[in-house]
């Protein structure tokens, strides 16, 4: 006779058990390489330029040259033509600029480049992971083989929600933290360090936002219908769902005339604007300074309708004016919706 | 008793009805749920492991609810009907996750994983290949192993020979019967009635969700007393024998079904039976055999169903 598993252990083997299965799956391994080249490229491109460039530049100011030995300095000029060439940054805001002040740009800008490719390797990676979360489990009868074991459905949730969370942290989390510590090793002096220091707790807040919501809504389809159906619902949903949520929460509390509000409803029917909030959220950039701006404000059903009228982050959520928090707390909203659904569905899945 | 049991157990799903009223004790060795399909079989399996909560009554793996208290399933063992693994998956990672979530540590579940593939004879080379590529019978094999890895004392199989070849239908059937033998508790479910007599004698009769019988086959063929015991005696000459049989009490009819064959219905099995033997030397006849022809569980069974449809009509 054995003794029941401790709290932990229970969704931790589901979690594992999920892994080992997803992690033979060749799209996985693909997604997961995928989402790891941004961060190895930059760290790489980074490490070439600042080594090689360093030694043959005669034109830095020897102050900082001083303060960057014994470390590999990207030169003014690298880091300007390195800023344009992400496309992030106009020519106008580095013009004049000294090194001290654009390293600082150039590794949010960075960032933000690396964070919206990233966002999109998730999205797929959930496209991948998603549609065999639980429908397998259903059809193979294996929710019968947890049930009859000391498994909860609370573990049950936990172990699956550890499947997602595991494979974002390797996809997304991992390669942030690898792209911010390759990033500060360039940095001359602490200040830099103080600088973009707030990158890693919002990287913690974003990932935990996309793995929650993304685990709840996958969950909840997963266990609603077959995995074609899951597939295609999540892709209705990554398009519609989460903008329609966030349109209805802006219809509540919206103080703004109507005719902006559905501007700003439609505004939001696309995913890449809701990565951007997400994003310049992360980076501290600002959007309006950006001269791809209107490829990422304005979308192609928004800009039709939406003209030049408001924009998401003049609008109030609860209080707040921050277009991150009014994104995240309806993106909340809908994963409370669908833990529900998913809830609902166990239990008569396991009937 | 400190046994798994139900008592007064009913379930039902709206107006569709799982199990109702049905009281049951589990004895160490082996016992065959058998019943016809939407008998009430998987429901009752389900309330066992604590995965169906009863609507009343209640079900006490010793003397604990496993609706109520989880922890008590970590002494029972459950392979359901249907496929039961995902198919990527290897059956030792398999086996070995589902081992941790019976609460064993990495390396132990990994060892005790491969201890059961061994126990249900599932070949080494099998082990690492995807349970998608697996036989009916291989899994079959890892199902069961998965139930066994983390050593049960209750064992609960749903049509565990189910779509099985024969040469893994005698692995298995070994596999069950020294189970049984090594003092679990082992209940299991089949349609084959041919394989529940090869694993054991002692059946528990579903009709609707109604148990209808419970106990030794032998036991309950003889409370059916409205049914006569048929034994065929095959000898040389079987009108001088069946003579010597129409002067006794107990005999109800004689036939002769075939040459050289004769088939006596008795009410009391036993006696003539004893006797028999003493009035064949008596008759001089050249004797080939003589056997019950309704003993078996088939018969058993199929009298049973008819008296419970019956019941259900009226």
């Amino acid at each position: 006779m054995t003794l029941p598993p401790a709290g932990w252990q229970a969704p931790w083997a589901i979690t594992q058990i999920g892994l080992q299965r997803f992690l033979r799956k060749k799209i996985v391994i693909i997604l997961l390489f995928v989402a790891w080249t941004p961060a190895l490229l930059f760290g790489v491109g980074f490490f070439a330029m600042g080594t090689i460039v360093a030694e043959r530049s005669i034109t830095q100011d020897e102050q900082i040259r001083s303060k960057l030995v014994p470390r590999p300095a990207l030169p003014i000029d690298t880091v300007k033509l390195f800023s344009q060439l992400l496309g992030r940054v106009s020519t106008q805001d580095i013009v004049g600029k000294q090194l001290e002040e654009l390293l600082p740009l150039f590794w949010r800008v960075s960032f933000y480049q690396f964070v919206w490719l990233e966002s999109w390797v998730l999205l797929f990676l959930a496209l991948a992971v998603g549609p065999f979360l639980v429908t397998p489990d259903i059809r193979s009868r294996s929710l019968s083989l947890y049930f009859s074991r000391p498994v909860s459905g609370l573990d049950y949730a936990l172990g699956k929600a550890g499947i997602i969370f595991t494979l974002f942290g390797m996809a997304f989390l991992l390669p942030s933290i690898l792209m911010y510590l390759s990033s500060i090793y360039f940095m001359p002096t602490n200040t830099y360090i103080r600088l973009t220091i707030y990158l890693i707790p919002r990287i913690f807040t974003i990932y935990m936002i996309l793995s929650t919501v993304s685990t709840y809504v996958l969950l909840a389809i997963g266990s609603s219908c077959k995995t074609f159906w899951t597939f295609t619902s999540f892709l209705i949903f990554i398009t519609l769902g989460v903008e329609i949520s966030i349109s209805f929460v802006n219809s509540i509390i919206s103080i703004y005339p109507s005719d902006i509000k559905i501007a700003n409803s439609y505004n939001l029917i696309s995913i890449c604007s809701i990565l951007n909030d997400f994003n310049c959220y992360l980076t501290g950039i600002n959007q309006e300074l950006s001269r791809l701006n209107a490829l990422f404000r304005h979308e192609w059903v928004a800009d039709p309708i939406s003209g030049q009228m408001g924009r998401l982050g003049d609008m109030p959520l609860f209080g707040s004016k921050n277009p991150f928090w009014q994104t995240a707390a309806a993106a909340f909203l809908f994963a409370a919706g669908s833990g529900a659904l998913f809830w609902r569905n166990l239990c008569r899945a396991s009937r | 008793m400190n046994i798994p049991r139900a008592i007064n157990l009913s379930k039902w799903y709206g107006e569709v009805l799982g199990v109702q009223d049905l009281s049951i004790e589990f004895a160490p060795g082996i016992t065959a749920v058998v019943g016809p399909n939407g008998s009430g079989k998987s429901t009752l399996f389900r309330l066992l492991t604590g995965q169906l909560a009863p609507n009343q009554g209640e079900v006490s793996l010793w003397g604990v609810s496993p609706w109520n208290d989880r922890k008590i399933l970590a002494r029972v063992g459950y392979a359901p009907e249907g496929e039961g693994g995902p198919g990527r998956m290897p059956a030792l990672t398999w086996v070995t996750g589902l081992a941790e979530l019976s609460g064993f540590a990495s390396a132990a579940a990994h060892a005790r994983a491969a201890a059961a593939l061994d126990a249900v004879r599932l070949a080494p080379e099998a082990r690492n290949r995807p349970l998608g590529t697996y036989s009916n019978g291989m899994r079959q094999k890892a199902k069961l192993a998965q139930a066994l890895v983390h050593e049960p004392d209750l064992l609960i199989l749903d049509e565990p020979l189910s779509g099985v070849d024969p040469a893994s239908r005698i692995d298995l059937v070994s596999t069950l019967k020294a189970l049984g033998a090594a003092g679990k508790t082992v209940v299991l479910s089949s349609h084959s009635l041919a394989d529940v007599s090869r694993l054991t004698d002692r059946i528990a009769l579903l009709f609707h969700g109604r148990l209808i019988a419970a106990g030794r086959v032998p036991e309950i063929r003889r409370l059916l007393d409205r049914y006569p015991y048929r034994i065929r005696i095959e000898c040389s000459d079987p009108r001088k024998v069946g003579g010597l049989l129409a002067g006794r009490a107990e005999i109800v009819r004689i036939s002769f079904p075939a040459p050289e064959t004769l088939v006596a219905e008795t009410a009391q099995g036993d006696p003539l039976f004893d006797a028999l033997p003493g009035i064949l030397a008596a008759a001089g006849v050249t004797v080939r055999g003589f056997f019950p022809e309704d003993e078996s569980l088939e018969s058993v069974f199929e009298y049973l169903v008819k008296d419970a449809g019956k019941g259900v009509k009226s």
